[in-house]
C-alpha cells in the first residue's frame, strides 16, 4: 500500500498548506501592478529521488499606497483536481530600515479558502506572516515566519483538531536580472514540529516537519 | 488592468478543461504476474522454516467476481484441505495493496499455523488488477471481488459460524466491509481482525495535509472504516504497530477500535513496530498464540 499511496498522494498534489512561496515581502511602490507564477513546494521522496511537489499557481499584486499593497492567488494545480485553491491578502511595511545592515519589517494578513466542486465543501484558513527583508541594488533577501491557524476544533470523525497553529520558516531572495521581470527562490521548513507520519513521505533533515523549495517569476505590469 | 482580467480569463478556460482529474486511479500500488511464486517470490515478511506450508496443502483457485456488470475472473489459494471446508474453521486473508498475494504470502502461511500446522483453512486472493487477476482495481470492485471470494467458500459449505476474515491495510476496507455490510455477502463472519487499519480517506489526507481537509479535494474514493465499524458485531482484534509510519496508530487504529459497535473487543499495540513488520517485531509466537486465542475463545 505504501509506496503507490505516497506516490499518487504527494506528486499529484498534497500540504494544501505551503503550495506557494511568499507572495509580496516589500510593498510595491504606489499603484504599481505585478503578476506572477510560481512552482514548487514540499520535498518528498520518490522512488529514490528527493523531488518538490509540483504545485503551481498564478497570481497578481497592486500597490495601494506606498506602504500597503494588496494580492491574489489561484493555484493552478488545485483546478486541475476541481478544486479552488486561493489566497489573498495584503502586505504592509511596518518598519522601515535605513541601515543597510537592518533589515525592514513587513506583516501579511492573508485567507486562504479552499472549495472541492466533488461535494461542494470548503474550508479557509487564516494566515499570518512576518517578513523581515535586506536589500541591494539587485537582490532581496528575506525571511518570513508564517503562522497558519487552524479554526475547526474537530477533525475526521469527530476527533479533536490536535493542532491549530501551524509554522512555517521561510528564506529566500528576490533576483532583478531585467528591469520588469523579477525571479524569486525560497527554501522553507515546513510545520518543523510535526513527526512525519503518515502516507506521504516528505524530506526533512529531521524526523519533523518538511523540506520545501519553490521558484517564482513576476513581471511588472506598470 | 486589461492584462490581468485576461489573464484570469485564461485561468478560468483552464479550470474549465481540467476540471476532471482525481487520484483514484493511482492509488492502487498492484503488479501483475504470469505465475505466482509463493516462497519463492519477494515476500514482505521472512519467516522460519517450520512455518512454511507443503505444496499438497496449497490449492490454486479461480473465483468469477461481478462488479456492477464487470465480470472478471480472479485468483487465489486455499491453505488447508478443501474437502473440509464444510467443517473446518477457514480464515479469509484480505491482503494490503503492495504488488500481490505473492507478496503476502508468507503472511497467510503463518495465519495457517494458528494452533497447529494447518488447523484452519486459509484463503487468500488477489483483488482485480493484482497478480494474475483480471482487470482494473477500483473501491467497489475489492468488494465485489471479495464477496465472490465468500460466495465461492460458502458453495464449499463454509457457514458464518467457522467464518473468520482478517485484514492488513488497505484489505482492513474489505473486512469491515463484509463484517459491517450484513445484505451484500452470503456470509458473516463470526470474528473480525484487522491489522493496521486505516480510519478513512479523509484522515489519511487530513494526516498528511496536517489540515482538515475534506478527501474530496483529492479523491472519489469513500472507504470509510471507522464509520463502518460502528455496524459491526462479531468480535474484533485490533492489531497495530505503535510506530507505524505509514497509518498513525492514534489518528488511524484508535479511532477503528474506538469506534467498533459491537460487545467484544481487543487491542493489540505492538511496541517497536512500524507499519509492515508487526508479526516479526511481536514475535511470531506470540502472534499466533493471540489470534488462536481469539478465534477460540
Amino acid at each position: 500500500m505504501k509506496i503507490r499511496i505516497l506516490l499518487a498522494f504527494s506528486v499529484l498534489l498534497f500540504v494544501f498548506y505551503s503550495c506557494a512561496p511568499t507572495r509580496i515581502v516589500k510593498p510595491l511602490e504606489v499603484g504599481e501592478k505585478q503578476v506572477g507564477v510560481t512552482f514548487g513546494g514540499p520535498l518528498i521522496n520518490f522512488s529514490g529521488a528527493v523531488i518538490p511537489i509540483p504545485f503551481t499557481s498564478v497570481w497578481g499584486a497592486y500597490g495601494l499606497d506606498s506602504l500597503t499593497s494588496t494580492w491574489a492567488g489561484v493555484h493552478t494545480t488545485s483546478m486541475a483536481f476541481a478544486d479552488l485553491q486561493t489566497d489573498f491578502g495584503f502586505t504592509r511595511k511596518i518598519y522601515s530600515s535605513t541601515n543597510k545592515y537592518l533589515p525592514s519589517v513587513s506583516i501579511s494578513p492573508i485567507v486562504n479558502f479552499m472549495h472541492s466542486f466533488r461535494d461542494a465543501q470548503s474550508r479557509f484558513y487564516p494566515e499570518l506572516d512576518l517578513n523581515i527583508y535586506w536589500e541591494t541594488p539587485k537582490k532581496m533577501y528575506y525571511l518570513t515566519f508564517s503562522n497558519w491557524f487552524v479554526i475547526n476544533s474537530f477533525r475526521a470523525h469527530n476527533e479533536s483538531q490536535p493542532q491549530h497553529w501551524i509554522p512555517t520558516v521561510n528564506g529566500g531572495l528576490f533576483l532583478n536580472k531585467k528591469g520588469k521581470f523579477n525571479y524569486q527562490l525560497e527554501l522553507r521548513y515546513l510545520a518543523p514540529f510535526n513527526e512525519n507520519k503518515s502516507v506521504v513521505e516528505y524530506f526533512s533533515l529531521t524526523n519533523t516537519g518538511a523540506l520545501g523549495i519553490y521558484f517564482g517569476m513576476t513581471y511588472k505590469l506598470k | 488592468m486589461k492584462k490581468i482580467f485576461k489573464i484570469f480569463g485564461i485561468i478560468g478556460y483552464l479550470f474549465m478543461i481540467n476540471s476532471c482529474l482525481n487520484l483514484d486511479t493511482q492509488l492502487y500500488n498492484n503488479r501483475r504476474t504470469e505465475s505466482y511464486k509463493l516462497d519463492d517470490g519477494e515476500n514482505e515478511i521472512e519467516i522460519p522454516s517450520q512455518y512454511k506450508i507443503n505444496d499438497s496443502n496449497i490449492t490454486m483457485l479461480t473465483f468469477v467476481s461481478n462488479d456492477n456488470g464487470d465480470i472478471k475472473k480472479i485468483y487465489g489459494f486455499y491453505i488447508g484441505d478443501i474437502q473440509k471446508i464444510s467443517s473446518d474453521t477457514v480464515i479469509l486473508y484480505c491482503h494490503g495493496n503492495k504488488y500481490d498475494l505473492d507478496y503476502y504470502w508468507t503472511r497467510a502461511e503463518l495465519l495457517a499455523n494458528i494452533g497447529w500446522k494447518n488447523r484452519f483453512g486459509v484463503l487468500i486472493f488477489d483483488y482485480r488488477g493484482y497478480g494474475m487477476s483480471e482487470g482494473e482495481p477500483s473501491e467497489s470492485s475489492l468488494y465485489a471481488d471479495t464477496r465472490a471470494v465468500i460466495q465461492w467458500l460458502k458453495s464449499q459449505g463454509l457457514t458464518s459460524d467457522r467464518f473468520v476474515i482478517y485484514g492488513y491495510s488497505m484489505g482492513t476496507a474489505p473486512a469491515t466491509d463484509v463484517a459491517a455490510m450484513n445484505d451484500y455477502y452470503p456470509l458473516m463472519p463470526s470474528w473480525l481482525i484487522l491489522e493496521a487499519p486505516f480510519a478513512s480517506s479523509d484522515v489519511m489526507v487530513q494526516d498528511a495535509a496536517i489540515l482538515d481537509l475534506p478527501h474530496s479535494l483529492f479523491t472519489n474514493l469513500k472507504i470509510n472504516n471507522a464509520d463502518k465499524i460502528k455496524l459491526v458485531k462479531a468480535p474484533f482484534m485490533w492489531i497495530h504497530g505503535i510506530d507505524d509510519d505509514f497509518l498513525n496508530i492514534h489518528t488511524h487504529g484508535e479511532v477503528v477500535y474506538k469506534n467498533y459497535g459491537g460487545e467484544y473487543k481487543e487491542a493489540h499495540r505492538i511496541e517497536g513496530a512500524v507499519h509492515n513488520d508487526v508479526p516479526v517485531k511481536w514475535g511470531f509466537v506470540n502472534y499466533l498464540e493471540a489470534l488462536e486465542k481469539f478465534i477460540t475463545k
